[in-house]
């Protein structure tokens, strides 16, 4: 038995697995790490804070503030949508019908999602025309601003499209597994509103068995970049679309500070993950 | 009643129906001509000039069709077999839930940042700009989501089962041909749907890695977005939908990620009141 578990320890394959996860990550952190520090690059002067000092003042700070925010508000508004519908599947009779529907929205890509509600809600769009064919309003100029906009809207009406049908689906499936019709019965029996049981059954009942799975997506979310590359506005921009725009610019001064942002937002997300892969630990690593 | 309650699922069916409504954009988008602000219906011109240019290939899409199929294509195969292999390795060893760990650190940063870190080391091995390049970059972040997905497939019940045929004399062979693959084909067309998605939306790392020079459908559509061309993007947007459209009507399941322990999906019970597991 010993023999085994030793011979298992040093199995070749799962070093070369752990490699593959490890090795691409930490080299490609490294670089960054030492480019940030001013430690190699073609203006390199040798060590310097000064990247990491630019990180927390102006634009970068900016950009991490705006995509926190934006994160923040797409998962509130996804969440909102997928406890609404899954809601509404669990006690209404027809609801049902609205399962099939949500698989569709997932079969776009976040690039086409973006370029579909652009062209749904541009000024001069369908939405446009199809209100002004109403007579709602007189044309371009009197259309309100949907993308590319002050409030995001156009990146949340995506978000909200790409993630709350996912977590919709999920929900109604955690539903079931909860028994959840018979555990509304019951409460209805001892005298609970139905918004009691949303409340107080519901809700919590789906976001101990959900809660990892929607907080991944979180994750997700504040990864993105197609989607407010294409309906984000210049400024504030999210930090993905920051950083590329550094790292693609001609003035080579700002390649430290690229590679800070992305050093930062990656060991920013490793040790978010690391908190909620102790966490939510049961959930996330059963195999 | 009966009628009643017929009724009001036609008016969520409506409801649910607005979620095609992207999709119907991007169709008319793609059809029409000469698209002046009012022009809507009875003013607009329509066309067949845009999937005339996607089938004679020219812009391009085509040739960016055929790519993605082959880079996505590629990329599930060889990640999905290599992650399900690896995945019952892992799951076999005493440190399982640290080497599971590991996997989510490359499948949840962004692909776009990891392109970022990764960038120096593609150009200075020479992979920048390649076919090769980009394969690897995205099966670098593909793999461990295949690990993660298949990981479910090698759970308790089935290492037990596992152990029950060794013991009554299954030997290496019989084991794979006799147990794990008749029992994991279904995971398998499911986790490969899965990472062929993976691959087929990703646009900001090969965008990065591929410097243009791997112009898969995603750049496609972002270059027709830019040079202001809305028509050239919905066709290329819908040829990117038509593949996971086709795999909607053959298996919805395929579109469960099954990650963070959802609990239910990828090989899900669809029928209601399904215990828990």
């Amino acid at each position: 038995m010993m023999q085994i578990r030793r011979m298992r320890r040093l199995d070749p394959w799962l070093l070369l697995y752990v490699a593959v996860l490890v090795l691409p990550l930490l080299f490609g952190l490294g670089y960054s790490l030492a480019y940030s520090f001013g430690m190699i690059g073609l203006l390199s002067e040798g060590f310097s804070l000064g990247a990491w000092q630019r990180l927390f003042e102006g634009d970068a700070a900016d950009a991490f503030l705006y995509t926190l925010a934006l994160t923040f508000w797409s998962l509130v508004l996804a969440l909102v949508f997928a406890y609404a519908a899954s809601w509404a599947m669990l006690i209404r009779p027809g609801a049902g019908r609205l399962y099939p529907w949500l698989f569709v929205p997932l079969t776009l890509a976040p690039v086409v999602a973006a370029f579909a509600v652009f062209a749904w809600l541009n000024p001069a769009g369908l939405l446009s025309r199809l209100t002004f064919a109403l007579g709602v309003h007189d044309g371009v100029q009197d259309f309100p601003r949907l993308v590319q906009d002050a409030g995001s809207i156009g990146i949340l009406v995506v978000h909200t499209l790409l993630v709350g049908p996912v977590l919709a689906i999920v929900f109604r499936q955690q539903a079931n597994a909860e028994r959840m019709p018979a555990l509304r019965k019951t409460a209805r029996s001892l005298g609970a509103s139905d918004a009691v049981v949303f409340f107080r059954v519901f809700v919590p009942a789906i976001w101990r068995r959900s809660g990892a799975f929607v907080l991944l997506y979180g994750v997700y979310l504040f990864g993105t970049y197609e989607v407010p590359l294409l309906l984000g506005r210049s400024q504030p921009r999210v930090l993905t679309v920051y950083i590329t725009d550094q790292m693609t610019r001609f003035d080579l001064g700002n390649l430290p500070l690229a590679h800070a942002a992305a050093s930062a937002y990656a060991l920013a997300v490793m040790i978010l993950l690391l908190r909620l892969l102790t966490r939510w630990n049961r959930r996330l690593l059963q195999p | 009643m009966q009628k009643q309650k017929k009724h009001a699922g036609l008016g969520w069916s409506l409801v649910g129906s607005l979620l095609v409504l992207p999709l119907l954009g991007l169709v008319y988008v793609s059809v029409v001509e000469q698209w002046r602000f009012p022009a809507l219906f009875g003013d607009a011109r329509f066309t067949l000039r845009h999937w005339q240019a996607f089938w004679n290939n020219g812009n391009g899409l085509r040739g960016g069709l055929g790519l993605s199929l082959l880079l996505s294509g590629s990329v599930a195969l060889s990640a999905a077999t290599a992650g399900f292999w690896m995945a019952g390795r892992v799951a076999r060893h005493p440190q399982r839930r640290f080497l599971l760990g590991l996997a989510y650190f490359p499948y949840l940063v962004a692909p776009v940042i990891l392109g970022v870190l990764w960038q120096h080391w593609w150009v200075r091995f020479g992979w920048s700009g390649t076919f090769g390049g980009v394969f690897l970059a995205q099966w670098l972040f593909v793999f461990p989501y295949a690990v993660l997905f298949f990981a479910g497939f090698w759970n308790d019940r089935f290492r037990k089962l596992l152990f029950q045929a060794r013991s009554l004399g299954a030997y290496r062979r019989k084991l794979w041909l006799g147990v794990v693959l008749p029992m994991g084909l279904p995971w398998l067309a499911v986790g490969l749907f899965q990472c062929f998605l993976l691959s087929w939306f990703e646009y900001g790392m090969t965008q990065l890695i591929g410097v243009g020079k791997v112009p898969t459908l995603t750049i496609r559509t972002v270059l027709f977005v830019q040079e202001a061309n809305p028509h050239g993007a919905a066709v290329a947007g819908l040829l990117m939908a038509l593949p996971p459209l086709v795999l909607l009507g053959l298996n919805r399941s395929v579109f469960l990620r099954r990650v963070g322990g959802s609990g239910a999906s990828a090989i899900p019970t669809d029928e209601p009141h399904a215990g828990p597991r």
